[in-house]
This record gives structure tokens, C-alpha cells and sequence, in this order.
């Protein structure tokens, strides 16, 4: 009796604990999709990749990041602008492929995919002019800055799940000019991918791994 | 001086030889020779926006790379064919022969303002009976560009460069790849195959 409450205990101490260790190192895949066929170099899209990879790399100091360059090569072709998922039951499709499986399963506990972008609209106006005796700036322009991202977060165990989550952050740039122009600008984008990297460690550590 | 001043202007642009895996695709149980039947040189682009380099591409050894990966993922069994004596002549005991016979690069240098630097590739290729009838040949192409901002060519034209060379070769391959799996009369060719098989 005192071994079967022993072996309980054990058990349930087991089963708390391993999940708890599978999500303090899991391996996350990062994604762009849909890729821009148009705009390989897009900017926004590789400083929010970095950013994402650094922010998760933070919270899982022993797990694995592996860039979305690597997860198209192990894909390819079947990531490429041109043949890319079109839609998300594409992509779901694409990751119930045994093939598609086996290779990510090797490498990955999570893969996110990632979108997004920053919409800017300037307002305002600053007028410089220069003369012998010097010169100077006058005015006040402003920037309004919308940066939206979307994630699903794929839970590639047995069975594979999902979640989508969302970040959407606005501010505002601000210029003022007296003599010089001293810019105080809105981060929108770090404060988006802050918030994104929450919700998807969020997601991890309540779908612990394999 | 002139050739010390030209090598120093010099720079090859560093591309990935290859996929660090094998690319996915439904193989087909055949023996097949891959032959490949186009020159190999380097491509020098001269970029003339900025500081006036030449960039050096190794374009048609990466592409003979992958397409050497491509072939093998295609089909079970790929050996590479000798480039002398012609296949055609003598025909290989083999179910099929695959050859890459065009790879083309062309780039058109742009400026920081409104014209963008412009990549093009395309590839032929063909797949052939042993005895050199053509069960159908494809040709894919893809195109990259993009509008540089200013000083970007000084600080990063080997980094664009190599993206819009490689996206657009991949994309170039993957389309390939996509029209040879759909393709009916490579399934009519792998079907035939398989038969004889049966038969021996």
C-alpha cells in the first residue's frame, strides 16, 4: 500500500514535471508567410524575425531557434514565393504532409508564422533655410505609425494545433524643429514584437512539447 | 597597376552551393543519367550606381549543384553521364536521361532613385528517352528586383544581390519542380517504366 502511494506520488510529480521540461527547451521554427513574392528584402519583415528570435531566445535560454531560411530549405519547394500555401487549410495541409512532418518533426517542436507590416502617414511640415550668417530649421512634423502583426503558432506534436494571435500597436513620431530638427520617434515596432513574443511564449508553455 | 586596381574592385558574391537537404518530391523509381549540356562560366555584372564594382556571380556552378540535388531527389537511381562521349551516340543502358540545357542570368543594374536593380533566371530542362527521344522538355523563369535606398549599394549590394540571385534561382527550380510532378507525360513515362520493370 505504502509503495502504491509512493509510486502515486512519484507519478504525479512525473507528470507535472516533464511537460514543465519539455517547454523550458522547445525547438521553434520562425516563419515568414505569406512571403511577398515582390519584396524578398524586405526590412520590416527580417528586423521582426530578429527580433522575434531574440525575445524567444530570452525566455528559452536552452531551446533552439531555427530561421526561416532553414525551414525553407528543408521544405523547398514547397515554400517559395511561387509555391508557397495559399491559404491557411493550404498550410495546414502542407504540415499533414507525412514527408512535411517527418522533416520539421526532427528539428521542431513549434513553428510560427509570421506577417505583418508598419503603415506610416506623415503630417506636418518643417522649413529649413540657410544664409551667411548661419541657418535653421522651423516646424513640426509628425508621423502616425500603425505596425500590425499576425502569428500562428503551430504545436507540432502527434497532433498538430494551432493558435492565432495578433499585435497591434499605434504612435506617433514625433519632429519638432528649432534651429534643428530633433526627431522623437515611436516604437511601434519593438512594442508590437514585445507583445507578440509574450503571446506566443504564452502558447508554448501551455502546449508543452512532444 | 590596371589588373591590381581591377582585382582589388573585384568581388564574388557568395551564393549557397547548394540545399542543405534534399529537396521533397514524390521520386520516381527509375535509373536515370544526368547530363548537363551548358558552358560553365562565371557572370561578371558591373554595378554602376555606387562605388562601380564588378561583382562576380558563379551562377552556372550553383545552379549545376542544385540541379544536381534536384535530379537526384526526382528519381531513385541518377548517374551522372559523362560530357564525352555524347549520350546520343552510344545509348546508356538507363530508363531515361535528364539534362540541364540552358541556364540564364540576366541583371539590369538600377539606381537609388525610381529604377530598380532587375534579376532574371531561367532553365531548360529535358528528359529524354534512352534513345534520345524527348519525353517533354520545361522551361521555368523568375524574376527578383529591387529599389535600393540611398548609399544602400555602399553598405549592402553583395547582400541584396545574393538574395534576389538565390530567391530567384530557387523560385526558378521550384516551379520546374512543380511542372514535372503535375506533368502527364512524365507520369506516361514513369508508368511505361515501372511496367518493364515488372516484365524483367
Amino acid at each position: 500500500m505504502r509503495h502504491r502511494r509512493l509510486c502515486l506520488l512519484a507519478c504525479l510529480l512525473l507528470g507535472l514535471l516533464l511537460p514543465a521540461a519539455a517547454a523550458a527547451s522547445p525547438r521553434i521554427g520562425l516563419l515568414w508567410w505569406p512571403a511577398d513574392p515582390g519584396n524578398p528584402t524586405n526590412p520590416f519583415i527580417g528586423s521582426l524575425e530578429k527580433c522575434l528570435a531574440r525575445r524567444l531566445a530570452q525566455a528559452y535560454p536552452d531551446g533552439s531557434l531555427v530561421p526561416g531560411g532553414r525551414i525553407r530549405d528543408m521544405l523547398f519547394p514547397l515554400l517559395e514565393p511561387a509555391t508557397q500555401p495559399a491559404s491557411e487549410a493550404d498550410f495546414a495541409a502542407l504540415l499533414s504532409r507525412p514527408d512535411v512532418r517527418q522533416r520539421l518533426g526532427k528539428r521542431l517542436d513549434y513553428l510560427v508564422v509570421f506577417s505583418g507590416g508598419t503603415e506610416s502617414e506623415p503630417r506636418g511640415g518643417i522649413i529649413c533655410g540657410a544664409g551667411y550668417g548661419g541657418g535653421g530649421c522651423l516646424g513640426l512634423a509628425w508621423i502616425n505609425k500603425d505596425t500590425r502583426i499576425d502569428v500562428v503558432t503551430w504545436a507540432l506534436g502527434e497532433t498538430v494545433s494551432a493558435t492565432h494571435q495578433g499585435s497591434r500597436v499605434e504612435g506617433t513620431t514625433w519632429v519638432p524643429a528649432f534651429i534643428l530638427p530633433i526627431p522623437i520617434p515611436a516604437l511601434t515596432e519593438a512594442e508590437a514584437c514585445r507583445d507578440m513574443s509574450r503571446q506566443i511564449v504564452e502558447f508554448i508553455d501551455s502546449h508543452p512539447g512532444k | 597597376m590596371a589588373p591590381l586596381l581591377l582585382t582589388a574592385c573585384t568581388i564574388t558574391l557568395p551564393l549557397k552551393p547548394a540545399f542543405e537537404e534534399p529537396p521533397l518530391f514524390p521520386q520516381i523509381e527509375a535509373r536515370v543519367g544526368s547530363a548537363c549540356t551548358i558552358p560553365i562560366h562565371t557572370f561578371d555584372y558591373v554595378e554602376t550606381g555606387g562605388a562601380g564594382s564588378v561583382i562576380r556571380i558563379d551562377f552556372d556552378r550553383v545552379s549545376l549543384a542544385r540541379f544536381g540535388q534536384v535530379f537526384s531527389a526526382l528519381f531513385s537511381d541518377v548517374t551522372p553521364l559523362p560530357p564525352w562521349p555524347p549520350w546520343r551516340e552510344t545509348p546508356p543502358d538507363l530508363d531515361g536521361v535528364i539534362e540541364l540545357d540552358k541556364a540564364h542570368l540576366a541583371m539590369v543594374a538600377g539606381d537609388d532613385l525610381h529604377n530598380p536593380e532587375r534579376v532574371t533566371v531561367s532553365y531548360r530542362v529535358c528528359l529524354y528517352t534512352p534513345e534520345g527521344i524527348e519525353v517533354n522538355c520545361w522551361e521555368s523563369h523568375a524574376e527578383q528586383f529591387h529599389q535600393r535606398a540611398a548609399f544602400e549599394s555602399y553598405l549592402s549590394l553583395e547582400g541584396y544581390l545574393s538574395t534576389l540571385i538565390e530567391t530567384a534561382s530557387r523560385e526558378a527550380i521550384a516551379r520546374f519542380m512543380l511542372d514535372f510532378e503535375r506533368d502527364p507525360a512524365v507520369k506516361a513515362w514513369a508508368e511505361q517504366v515501372a511496367e518493364r520493370r515488372e516484365g524483367q
